[in-house]
């Protein structure tokens, strides 16, 4: 409640002097950005190492002593966590959210920036609360990253005492942290628009942004729920989750409750959350496609209703990820024809952004290849999530590597490959150099490649029926000798994308002194952030004086004008009417 | 330039890999021959679209690439196409979808003549429950199952001729459809046997079910398929497809609730002589 | 504008109007805190509806008895309701640029909402000491569940009109004074209303509350 806005006339006196309050109690949201995105990335790399540490038991089982069942479960539960939540959700948000939103509508900042101060502060206690949890009696919950009650809390499971607490507390203060932020990037895009700039003239990344975050208001708050109650369960011995059981050979006290309830709970959160990371990234891609292609994007119309669509849909397929859990078969029809209707707008951005490709001047960038790269990618996850969500083609398949495979090609790698097009893209405007170009190639072909010879072959190893979350195959006998040797080629296949990644660091750390220089504007691109009378931007982005908005953010190649591009604070020319 | 020959080999990786893999469905074992068949004809309908939108993109990119004297048209939107794409999809989905549904149904109505068969999993077994000559399970009760065989309860008139199964492997009779009643006693795991296609989840505190007809002898796996703790990897255990002689000959030699508790009371009184 | 018009507007053709026309801009400082808070509670309402629904899921369980409510509630309600009745009438009096009466009622209302947490609390302890945890049963872990969530959020209510409000009459800035006390207003009357909503299903348990309706 408590907010300050940057007046125009506050500027200077408001503008952070020492290195304490310019960098660390830093209230300038691309500050904070690039806190976010290097927490994410920090703990990102920790998740990277844990599914090394997977892919080595999968691949060579028997092989490495310190991976037994208990450590293989807690990998795979927090690989799965910090990626979904910690990473990606963190970075698509907290990091571009941060950084662009502000530099895309033509403001001078969040509208609450204390609040987005202590958002990263809060995300900051959450990650470290996480990583606390690796050190503690008993480690890291392994009760995957469902969390699926009885299981997580009880004997058995490995964490189920100290693990399992701080990962809902860790999860309680990221959804305070995320909620604050959210306030801002929401408030933010819908009151701090400059002049001329109406919600139909924002760029998609915008509005996959905006929409991501209201689902995210929305939806974790049943996370909140869900883990409160679980805390309950835990500490204080109530059974909301918990009917009578017995386990390892003793009567618990606890009775009454319903597992499944947890369930809905987790994905009345958890579908949403899929569309809350997947959204920002179309929004992103349809941008670098369009600047890259030198094109505006192909029904930019029916991207909004798309996005706004997908969102609103989003909420009601949840128990698609229930058909085989138990609850009432009857509500697989809802659920199916619901998942599949979501089908219809999704491919219609897939359209829309081959479309925009068409008849475009299209530059073989970094960026832009990271977006072909990216369609690509979520094309195969996108059409692999309509056996899953048919509800009877879903059954041999679900907790299959099928699933794995879906959920990695679509919500794992596609929306990391935006991530890196989307550094690279905007890497110059935030530090006013070029990411070296080898190196990036270097990046690009490995992660591209090797990601899809990882993920598509798994989809095989799914339709033979070979079950996730599994410590070992030993002794099964429906399971072919070939499929292990399969395992193991895609082990070392994730082990060299993993390399990959460290020159991306390097690269990152090495082009802020030794990039080639990058003017303000070296995509030549017309949407707000480009157009900064500073690169990087200085506090307060614009000078004396905010920008003035004339036109949409996709006035590329211009009948009747030279150049190729028309940023969006240029007034409308005279005659320039009668052209269109 | 080089990512269309890329995008263009993956394609061709792609289709080549989905003919020649070894990997893909075990052979059948159940009367869900309908689920393969969906499941091939949603690979075929999903592989069409991968195959088209992929060489599509690699097309546009080859020639709209960028060159000297090339420039991008302006073309804000072209609802006629949108609508077409947007129908075409529709009725794909619809394809897909609507055999899907029936199917479904089928899947979830079990059939009059199936007899049912009770599993039940713990921490990391299984064990089963056969109905006995009364077609009726005994009523049971997870807090007895260390007091009773299976927890059934002694007062339940219907629970005597319940055939207790303790132990890993399941019988059941070719052609005959069953109804698996599936309970656990401590935490979520999944009945999944490969062969059979169908999997369901057991809940703690609830009943859920399946339905199935074996179209085969043989012994298969029985995998647990949700995550269930540490040894969720070793939850195994196998179901036997009989013919009617040999299926008789298995059943004859288990025994039922009343006969156990009878043997327990005789083990009970041996062992208060013994240590008398 | 409508939203439905406004989203099916075709940005790529030109307007010729000023731009302050077409978006004047961004909006005042009152109103931004103004749709922050309304968002805010959105979010409140997201998290105390999906506990509601978990709730009345479970009242229909066998499990379930239902909750013996303190009688201390009836008294802590009325507290609660006081506490909205001076918030309001602060928030009049400072409309009429009478913030130094307004400061009184504020502190007041404050003390009130104190007072309804230690009524919470007491009602606990009344449960507690007749043996009933909250493992008791699921109507009494929803019991401790919903109070304790529903009294965080008045305590976060308390901190932040404290703080606000103390720098307000520090800055001593009336239109500051007006905007705070009227945020604070909101947000109490509001959480009044949650609280009325959760103390009525706790009231309606006795027996599945299905039937009842």
């Amino acid at each position: 409640m408590v907010s300050t806005n940057i007046e125009d006339s506050e500027l200077d006196s408001h503008g952070p002097q020492t290195f304490l309050t310019k960098y660390v109690w830093s209230q300038d949201h691309k500050v904070i950005a690039i806190q976010y995105m290097g927490t994410a990335t920090a703990i990102g790399l920790v998740a990277l190492v844990l599914s090394w540490f997977m892919r080595l038991q999968i691949g060579f089982p028997d092989t490495f002593d310190f991976i037994d069942s208990e450590s293989y479960y807690q990998y795979v539960t927090m690989h799965g966590m910090i990626m979904v939540i910690y990473l990606l959700t963190a970075f698509f948000l907290g990091g571009f959210g941060n950084y662009l939103i502000p530099l895309m509508v033509g403001a001078r900042d969040m509208v609450f920036p204390y609040l987005n101060m202590l958002s990263y502060w809060f995300y900051l206690l959450s990650v470290i609360i996480l990583a606390s949890s690796f050190f503690v009696p008993g480690g890291a919950t392994g009760a995957g990253w469902t969390l699926y009650p009885p299981q997580s809390i009880l004997e058995g499971t490995p964490g189920s005492d100290w693990g399992i607490i701080l990962m809902l507390v860790s999860l309680i203060v990221f959804i305070i942290a995320f909620t604050m932020g959210g306030l801002n990037y929401v408030i933010t895009v819908l009151q701090a628009r400059t002049e001329g700039m109406t919600m139909m003239r924002l760029p998609l990344t915008i509005w996959g942004i905006f929409v991501a975050t209201i689902m995210g208001l929305l939806a974790f708050p049943a996370l909140f729920v869900g883990g409160v109650m679980m805390m309950f369960d835990k500490v204080l011995g109530t059974s909301f989750f918990i009917p009578a059981i017995v386990s390892m050979g003793e009567s618990l006290e606890y009775g009454g409750g319903s597992p499944l309830l947890f369930q809905h709970l987790f994905w009345f959160f958890g579908h949403p959350e899929v569309y809350i990371v997947a959204l920002p990234g179309f929004g992103i891609v349809s941008d670098l496609i369009s600047v890259h292609a030198r094109k505006n994007i192909f029904g930019y119309r029916q991207m909004v209703w798309a996005i706004v669509i997908i969102g609103a849909l989003s909420f009601i397929v949840w128990a698609h990820h229930m058909y085989v859990s138990g609850m009432d078969p009857a509500f697989g029809f809802f659920f199916a024809i619901t998942t599949l209707i979501i089908a219809l707008p999704t491919a219609i951005k897939v359209y829309n952004w081959v479309l925009t490709l068409w008849r475009g001047n299209i530059h073989f960038t970094l960026p832009m290849l990271f977006a072909i790269a990216f369609v690509f990618t979520f094309v195969v996850g996108g059409l692999t999530g309509l056996f899953l969500g048919n509800v009877v083609v879903d059954v041999p398949l679900s907790d299959t590597y099928f699933v794995v495979a879906h959920f990695h090609m679509v919500m794992g790698v596609a929306p990391v490959l935006v991530v890196f097009g989307a550094i690279y893209h905007w890497y110059p405007k935030a530090t006013g150099r070029m990411m070296n170009q080898t190196m990036g190639h270097i990046h690009f072909w490995v992660t591209f490649i090797g990601t899809y010879l990882i993920f598509f072959p798994m989809h095989f190893l799914g339709f033979v029926g070979i079950p996730r979350r599994y410590f070992t195959f030993d002794g099964l006998d429906f399971i072919p000798e070939s499929a292990l040797t399969l395992n193991a080629a895609i082990s070392i296949a994730a082990f060299v994308v993993g390399a990959a990644q460290m020159v991306f660091l390097f690269n990152l750390f090495w082009s802020i002194r030794n990039g080639k220089k990058a003017d303000g504007n070296p995509w030549r691109a017309t949407s707000m952030e480009w157009q900064t009378p500073q690169t990087p931007p200085v506090h307060g982005n614009w000078g004396a004086s905010l920008p003035v908005v004339h036109r949409w953010a996709y006035d590329y190649s211009l009948p009747g004008v030279e150049e190729d591009f028309v940023p969006q604070t240029i007034p409308v020319a005279e005659g320039e009417m009668d052209e269109r | 330039m080089i990512i269309i020959v890329i995008i263009v080999l993956l394609v061709i990786f792609s289709v080549v890999f989905s003919f020649v893999s070894p990997w893909t469905y075990v052979p059948i074992a159940a009367d869900w021959s309908e689920i393969d068949l969906l499941l091939t004809a949603t690979l075929w309908i999903t592989g069409a679209v991968f195959v088209a939108v992929s060489l599509f993109m690699a097309y546009a990119l080859y020639k709209y690439r960028q060159s000297a004297g090339n420039r991008a048209d302006f073309e804000p939107e072209n609802k006629r196409l949108e609508l077409i794409l947007a129908v075409a999809t529709s009725v794909g989905v619809i394809a897909m979808l609507a055999p899907g549904l029936v199917v479904w149904n089928k899947y979830i109505t079990v059939p009059d003549d199936a007899k049912i068969v009770e599993a039940v999993g713990q921490q990391w077994s299984w064990a089963f429950r056969l109905p006995g000559e009364d077609g009726e399970f005994g009523l049971v009760s997870t807090h007895d199952i260390y007091e009773t065989p299976f927890g059934v309860s002694a007062s339940d008139p219907a629970g005597s001729d319940d055939i207790i199964i303790d132990d890993n492997e399941l019988h059941l009779l070719l052609g005959q459809p069953v109804k698996m009643v599936l309970r656990s006693i401590d935490v979520l795991h999944n009945f999944y046997v490969p062969q059979f296609r169908a999997k369901m989840d057991l809940v703690p505190g609830i009943v859920t079910y399946f339905w199935i007809t074996p179209t085969r002898t043989g012994t298969f796996e029985i995998i647990c398929a949700e995550l269930c703790g540490v040894g969720h990897s070793q939850m195994r255990g196998y179901v036997v497809v009989d013919e009617k002689k040999e299926y008789n000959e298995w059943l004859a030699e288990q025994e039922t609730y009343a006969k156990l508790v009878a043997n327990e009371r005789n083990d009970n009184v041996e062992y208060a002589q013994n240590s008398e | 504008m409508s939203i439905f018009r406004h989203i099916s507007t075709k940005p790529w053709l030109l307007d010729e109007r000023p731009a302050n026309v077409i978006h004047p801009g961004l909006a005042s400082r009152t109103s931004t805190t103004k749709s922050g808070l309304r968002l805010f509670l959105g979010v409140i309402t997201a998290l105390f509806a999906l506990l509601s629904v978990a709730y009345i899921e479970n009242t229909t369980l066998a499990y379930w008895t239902p909750l013996l409510e303190p009688q201390l509630l009836w008294l802590n309600t009325a507290v609660l309701v006081l506490s909205s009745l001076t918030i309001q009438r602060a928030r009049n009096l400072a409309a009429k640029d009478l913030p130094v009466q307004a400061r009184r009622l504020l502190i007041t209302s404050a003390v009130l909402a104190v007072a309804f947490l230690f009524g919470q609390m007491f009602a606990w302890l009344e449960l507690l000491q007749l043996g009933y945890f909250a493992s008791v049963n699921a109507s009494y872990a929803f019991y401790y569940l919903m109070t304790a969530l529903h009294g965080l959020h008045i305590f976060g209510g308390i901190t932040v009109l404290v703080f606000a409000l103390d720098r307000a009459y520090r800055e001593d800035n009336v239109d500051t004074i007006k905007r705070t006390v009227q945020l604070c207003a909101t947000y109490w009357h509001y959480l009044l209303l949650i609280w009325v909503v959760l103390f009525a299903m706790m009231l309606m348990d006795n027996g599945s509350i299905l039937d009842k309706i």
